[in-house]
């Protein structure tokens, strides 16, 4: 997620939240209009539908403000997302618990068809016309792989590398410690490479030289 | 698919159908590749992701820049994983569908919830269970109303029914004089619809308590007040029926002096039904008074919960 999509005031946040913890319910839709991308992507990424996303969205700032007296001594972006996290992993537990043969069947296929029934709309064709008929099968092929790992391995690749939280706040979301927080992206990230390469849409590796290819990971990373 | 850690062996047995068991022949071809790099000692494989975020110390970041410079296999490793890392960071933010913002009735206002969301935790406790209080005592209180009519109905009606044809038919006319001596239900819908309205006035206005004094006026309001229609019917229309049929054994317990159907019949038509008018009030108002008190204090009750209860959407409006 582009850094500046939380790029506002944060005096005016901090009015609004005392505002919205004495009920306000004014003031809290100003968060929620600030925060709805950002939760919204997050349930899409973790649902891979965008009506069930829709739908987490909305219980997710409805518990929020029903929560909002509880809420204290944190970030609000965490606390929001936390609630919307832990919403989305009941949506896929109950789902793996009353499965829906349309998700399942197309999503958890390892067989590799590219017959995608979810409208994953991830591009705007008027930008690139040639490149986006390719960015859009690139999405949803990400967008399945997301889909196969486990719950925890997931969720905190949503949030480390689609949503660009970092590890301590990964962390505080996923209730977790950092420690695990490390060895679930280890392997959420090997495990989706994995996936990818066998789509063949991982760009092939190993051109670079050792030395540059240190640099580039001092500065790049 | 499965949630297998890293070196999963081979854990299912026996059957397994073909779609089944490619799949998790997918896995393990996964889980074992990472197996090999993560247990290769002297290989950083497992560090890579942390290296990659920043996430190792000073120390540790090092030797992984040592080990990359000789490993070409954890080289590859490092390309690759950065690379799914920037795929997963260029997925295109999806807009949302519409605007999430809350309305009232999402977060499902009520009245009695606004103290529960806003006021803090020991208030709301004291003040919801007063409105709980208020509504149970206020059922109680209607309860009563209805059953305080009904009661005095028996009391009543077998001994003033002379009072009560006389007052009707001065007051009421034509519909309360059909009414009387033709016992039968079919009467009772003609009858409650004229006589209801004579009285509904006088049910709201008069309180059970002063209604209670001996009053041929008053008998009649007492009666009907707190009384549907149709059971004020009932009381009167059934006079007579009382009289000869189900009655009797009522009337003997109320009126001591009469004993035999005809005698009961004559105290009824007698000048003297006053006097039988009395007997049955003060017996009948002895049990009663204590009805009296019990519904004073529901009415106190109910008037301290909504008081409470008040103060409670008060509070809450704070």
């Amino acid at each position: 997620m582009p850094g500046d999509i939380d790029s506002w005031d944060k005096e005016e946040e901090a009015r609004r939240l005392e505002s919205a913890r004495g009920g306000d319910l004014a003031a809290f839709n100003w968060l929620v209009l600030h925060y709805q991308t950002r939760v919204y992507n997050l349930c899409y990424r973790m649902l891979s539908d965008p009506d069930a996303a829709a739908d987490a969205t909305q219980d997710a700032f409805i518990s929020a403000y029903r929560a909002m007296g509880r809420f204290k001594g944190e970030q609000f972006r965490t606390w929001l997302m936390r609630i919307a996290t832990n919403g989305c992993l009941d949506v896929l537990r109950s789902r793996k618990r009353r499965p829906t043969i349309s998700l399942d069947a197309s999503l958890s296929s390892p067989d590799g068809d590219d017959v995608d029934p979810l409208p994953i709309a991830d591009f705007d064709p008027s930008i690139d016309p040639e490149g986006s008929a390719l960015r859009s099968e690139t999405a949803a092929i990400i967008q399945r792989g997301l889909d196969v790992l486990p719950e925890d391995q997931r969720t905190v690749l949503v949030l480390v590398d689609v949503q660009g939280l970092s590890y301590e706040e990964a962390a505080a979301v996923s209730g977790a410690n950092i420690g695990t927080v490390k060895s679930r992206m280890n392997r959420a990230r090997a495990r989706m490479r994995d996936y990818l390469r066998e789509k063949g849409v991982l760009p092939s590796g190993g051109e670079l030289s050792a030395r540059s290819e240190r640099s580039i990971s001092r500065d790049d990373r | 698919m499965g949630n297998y850690p890293p070196g999963a062996s081979v854990l299912l047995v026996g059957t397994i159908d073909d779609k089944r068991r490619t799949t998790f022949n997918l896995e393990l071809k996964m889980s074992k590749r990472l197996d090999t790099r993560l247990n290769n000692s002297g290989h950083v494989i497992e560090q890579i992701s942390a290296y990659l975020d920043g996430a190792l110390d000073d120390v540790a970041s090092d030797r992984v820049d040592a080990h990359l410079t000789g490993c070409a296999q954890c080289r590859a490793e490092y390309t690759e994983v950065r690379a799914t890392r920037q795929l997963l960071r260029n997925t295109v933010t999806v807009p949302p569908p519409r605007a999430f913002t809350l309305t009232e009735e999402m977060i499902g206002r009520k009245r009695w919830s606004w103290g529960r969301l806003l006021v803090p935790r020991n208030v709301p406790r004291l003040l919801s269970g007063s409105a709980a209080v208020f509504a149970l005592v206020a059922i109680l209180f209607v309860i009563d109303l209805s059953n305080l009519g009904t009661r005095q109905h028996a009391v009543f009606s077998s001994a003033s029914a002379p009072v009560l044809k006389q007052a009707a038919s001065a007051d009421r006319g034509p519909a309360y004089d059909t009414v009387a001596p033709t016992p039968g239900g079919s009467e009772d819908s003609q009858a409650s619809g004229s006589v209801a309205e004579g009285t509904v006035g006088s049910l709201s206005a008069v309180p059970m308590s002063t209604s209670m004094a001996a009053n041929s006026a008053n008998v009649q309001a007492t009666t009907t007040a707190g009384v549907s229609s149709g059971l004020r019917v009932t009381a009167t229309e059934a006079v007579p029926q009382v009289a000869t049929r189900v009655g009797s054994d009522k009337l003997q317990s109320q009126l001591p002096t009469s004993n035999s159907t005809p005698q009961i019949m004559d105290a009824f038509t007698s000048p003297t039904a006053t006097g039988y008018l009395d007997a049955s009030e003060t017996r009948g108002s002895a049990p009663d008074g204590g009805r009296i008190l019990l519904f004073s204090v529901e009415g106190l009750l109910v008037a301290l919960g909504a008081v409470l209860a008040l103060g409670a959407v008060f509070a809450a409006r704070k």
